[in-house]
């Protein structure tokens, strides 16, 4: 701190982390993988302005913290002195969100083996054209301790886990993947937790889905190539809004200008009836946080309210640059990273309309089940995301299944064309990654039942 | 770093490891950014280490990683390692795949690289500050590309790396790897439409890198083409991939071929070796020792003995990228694992002459999203293009589409192969490049 105040910053964050992680696998009915790591590390990080410096080491010492210090500071050669960064207002801070009794580093690794065991054998189960079922178990548990200028220091203790399942099956020449899979700040019992009343437990669930998903893709036919109505089913599918507005809306782009949203506060941006928030407030849901890694507490940030846009979504320096409450968004991938405006959980609010009805509407469209990945460029609004499971919708019906559809658009054009937000929102299982400037954070999404107009869908069914 | 590798090994034989192996990574890297010419943003790591160490019992490994090289650091991943191995033998079914290579497989005679370039060790921060606040001068040059308020930014970074892998078999190989980059994100704008795009270059030796001006001219080239874009009505159409996009097709295309795509039958090119995966005027060969590639590797994946590998010649499928893993599960020798510098032989068709012979199609220069699917072989990726009528490349961009077929209806589908081929990696850690395309025809879908 002393030497970047030396520089003149106008904001300082030292960040320690110590992180274990361990990662189990399984596959053709024995142990694949089983790893461990322990990443201990630091950086200094220095705001100067609309400068910011971050600088890292694995040797941590006083000596090579003062050389983060000094080249971290190095907007300071390039600016003369500027007061110390000031912040508007903050989220109020809030309990641990996701406390622990036993951390899931310290859970035996026979329970976690046979649940893998048991997974590849639930999955075959399933069907005979399953021929390959690859199970997996990744913990993580990260200290973080983050000093401010301002004389702060926090302490937060983020657990992590993830099952996923993945089966590939075949029929004569044809193979298809399924994969699902999902986990939270939990401990690992959670794996055993009936998922929504249904009496599955979690991880069957997705053993489940992840065998159907594999299973059907070998009848379903080629996706059609046009525009299309969308509806997308709750849940995961909440990528859509994550891809198509939730990066336009990250405070960076819009300090910067560079994004499609950029100046379009108070006006409208969607359908009315459209909400959007980014809540890093949840208990035990992958993508929140208790703090951000620049020691603000998180939030639930409005970000569409009945279709106008509200907020963005602010690390420190973006907050204090545009003169707007920070909102505890500002996240690194770890201590080897400098910390940017991210997104938590970003959902839309339920409507009021039943998903059948949503459907039974449609004359000619696309139903997607379930979403793979996606990506967005923040100037020309352009996204797309691979659809894993769909069905066509005949005059109100469901009907064949398809593959390999991508849906693409423009987030602004996009929002505009929702014609119906249903009355059942669900949150994703906790299973996303979001990446941006090569680093990598846990996620949540979610969305109701959502039917959109005119989507562009590429298929290879012409 | 060799003490710390030697003290890993011993330990790991002394607290009952069978065999072992252990990585070691060291390295530091800067990277600086800069918008409207001036300094922006500087994110660096300070010389950091990485230890991998994995023990074997039999044939059950186990793995810790490790960010430290003191001896209490490493002592403890060994026993973790060691731990891991030993319940493993307790807790699964023996996997006879698992273990280290056999001592006949090792990498012997391995080439010296280069030395690394010392003008590139010298650049300073300023240095390369200097150099992106030019490059970026040099797409503002360009009076559409936005240089006020709403301006994209330049950036300049390079990394360092020591790696240094030994096993149980006495095998000890090193390497050093440093590269530079340079990069602009130019946003052009016209009216309501706004396009950001990017133009780079990435090297081992300062003297190959482009020059900032070449950079940002690219930048500004790539962005702008990309204006008042419209979307054009679903139809089969030829289509020509530009270097970039073409080379992202041959990456998809050889992670298919990795062994443990194979052994997992998770790829479309299960069963196909000897087959014709793509057309005859195709060749791909990945090349370990490849002069100044990002890729150089005198040794392969556990230490493997590796050579320049013809994955597809003629057309032809000869082998997939194999390490000792999947190797051992597909019975098939191993030929040194993950791929190095992978390229796609340059054809004989200037580009000009490609396009010439497209009377209506599409010249592709960008394609996004995760629509390839390597287990059933899918291909759908929505994409920017430059629209092509006559013969001639227009300057009419097409966006808002989608372009799609199978993988192996692509490489079959291949016409033409540009003469030109030229390594411009994305990152430090790719290498990979393939020449422009014509494919016969994809589903584009718009209207």
């Amino acid at each position: 701190m002393n030497v970047s105040a030396d520089a003149r910053a106008a904001h300082v964050t030292v960040y320690f982390e110590n992180t274990g992680q361990e990662f189990l696998s399984w596959e053709d009915g024995k142990l694949k993988d089983i790893d461990g790591s322990l990443s201990k590390g630091a950086g200094v990080q220095v705001n100067i302005g609309e400068m910011s410096g971050y600088c890292s080491t694995t040797r941590v010492n006083v000596n090579n913290l003062k050389e983060c210090a000094r080249i971290a500071a190095t907007g300071a050669l390039h600016s003369g002195p500027v007061p110390a960064q000031q912040i508007i207002g903050a989220p109020a801070e809030h309990d641990n969100l996701y406390a622990v009794r036993v951390s899931p580093l310290d859970v035996e690794l026979s329970p976690r083996i046979s649940l893998l065991q048991t997974m590849e054998h639930e999955a075959r189960l399933r069907s005979d054209k399953i021929v390959q079922v690859m199970a997996s178990f990744a913990t993580v548990q990260s200290t973080v301790i983050i000093a401010t200028s301002l004389g702060q220091a926090f302490h937060d203790v983020r657990p992590l886990v993830r099952l996923n399942c993945q089966c590939v099956a075949k029929d004569g020449d044809r193979s298809e993947v399924g994969y699902s899979g999902g986990g939270g700040r939990f401990e690992f019992d959670f794996v055993n937790a009936d998922v929504r009343n249904t009496d599955t437990p979690f991880w069957m669930k997705h053993v489940r889905d992840a065998a159907t998903e594999a299973v059907e893709n070998l009848t379903a036919a080629p996706a059609p190539a046009g525009e299309m109505t969308v509806v997308l089913a709750s849940g995961w599918t909440g990528i859509l809004l994550h891809e198509a507005i939730g990066h336009g809306l990250e405070g960076d782009f819009n300090q910067k200008k560079t994004s499609v949203f950029s100046d379009l506060l108070g006006k409208r941006v969607a359908q009315k009836g459209v909400n959007v928030v980014d809540n890093g407030t949840l208990r035990n849901r992958r993508g929140s946080l208790t703090v951000d890694d620049e020691g603000t507490p998180t939030g639930c940030a409005l970000l569409i309210e009945d279709g106008i846009l509200n907020g963005y979504m602010h690390s420190r320096q973006s907050a204090h640059l545009m003169g707007l409450n920070a909102t505890g968004n500002g996240r690194r991938q770890s201590f080897a990273h400098i910390s940017i405006p991210r997104m938590t959980n970003t959902y839309m609010l339920a409507g009021e309309t039943n998903p059948y009805d949503i459907i039974a509407d449609v004359q000619d469209g696309l139903y997607v089940v379930n979403m793979g990945g996606g990506s967005v460029n923040i100037t020309s609004g352009d996204f797309n995301f691979a659809a894993n499971s769909a069905r066509m919708i005949k005059n109100g019906r469901l009907g064949d299944r398809v593959r390999g559809a991508i849906l693409i658009g423009k987030g602004s054009e996009a929002l505009k064309k929702i014609f119906a937000v249903g009355n059942d929102l669900q949150l994703d299982d906790g299973v996303g990654t979001c990446g941006k400037d090569g680093q990598s954070v846990p996620v949540g999404v979610g969305l109701p039942t959502t039917g959109i107009h005119d989507l562009t869908v590429g298929g290879t069914g012409g | 770093m060799e003490r710390a590798a030697g003290f890993v090994l011993d330990k790991c034989r002394q607290l009952g490891a069978t065999s072992a192996d252990v990585t070691i990574v060291s390295k530091s890297g800067i990277e600086l950014k800069g918008r409207h010419g001036k300094f922006e943003t500087v994110d660096a790591g300070l010389e950091s280490d990485k230890v991998i160490v994995r023990a074997f019992v039999g044939h059950s490994s186990g793995s810790f990683e490790a960010l430290s090289l003191t001896p209490a650091v490493l002592l403890d991943a060994v026993r973790r390692a060691v731990n891991y191995a030993q319940a493993k033998v307790r807790l699964s079914p023996v996997d006879e795949c698992d273990g280290l290579p056999l001592p006949e497989q090792m990498a012997t005679n391995m080439p010296q690289a280069a030395p690394l370039c010392p003008q590139l060790a010298a650049l300073t921060p300023e240095q390369m500050i200097e150099m992106a606040i030019e490059a970026e001068a040099a797409a503002f040059e360009d009076p559409r590309v936005v240089s006020g308020e709403g301006a994209g930014m330049a950036g300049c970074g390079k990394e360092r790396k020591e790696i240094l892998y030994a096993n149980s078999h006495g095998f000890m190989g090193r390497l050093s790897r440093q590269a530079m980059q340079l990069y602009v994100e130019a946003i052009a704008r016209d009216g309501d439409d706004r396009q950001s795009n990017y133009g780079w270059d990435t090297k081992p030796r300062l003297h190959q890198l482009d020059s900032p001006a070449v950079v940002g001219r690219m930048a500004a080239q790539r962005a702008t083409r990309l204006l008042n874009g419209k979307k054009i009505e679903t139809a089969p159409m030829p289509v020509v991939f530009d270097p970039m996009t073409a080379t992202l097709l041959l990456s998809q295309f050889i992670g298919a071929a990795s062994g443990n795509a194979i052994y997992r039958k998770s790829s479309y090119l299960c069963d196909r070796i000897d087959e014709q995966v793509a057309a005859s005027i195709v060749s791909i060969t990945d090349d370990p020792f490849m002069e100044d590639g990002l890729g150089f590797s005198p040794f392969g994946d556990d230490g493997l003995a590796i050579a320049q590998r013809d994955i597809v010649v003629d057309g032809i499928l000869r082998q997939y990228v194999l390490g000792t893993y999947a190797a051992r599960k597909l019975g098939l020798d191993p030929n040194g694992g993950s791929k190095t510098n992978l390229f796609m032989h340059a054809g004989t068709t200037p580009l000009s002459d490609m396009i010439g012979s497209v009377e209506r199609g599409l010249f592709v220069v960008g394609v996004n999203g995760h629509g390839p699917n390597n287990v059933n072989g899918d291909y759908s990726q929505a994409a920017e293009a430059l629209l092509i009528e006559n013969g001639q490349l227009t300057d009419q961009a097409v966006t808002g589409i989608t372009i799609a077929s199978k993988m192996l209806d692509i490489f079959r589908g291949i016409k033409m192969v540009g003469d030109r081929l030229e390594f411009r990696p994305m990152s430090f850690s790719s290498s990979t490049a393939a020449p422009p395309f014509l494919v016969e025809s994809m589903t584009v879908g718009g209207k």
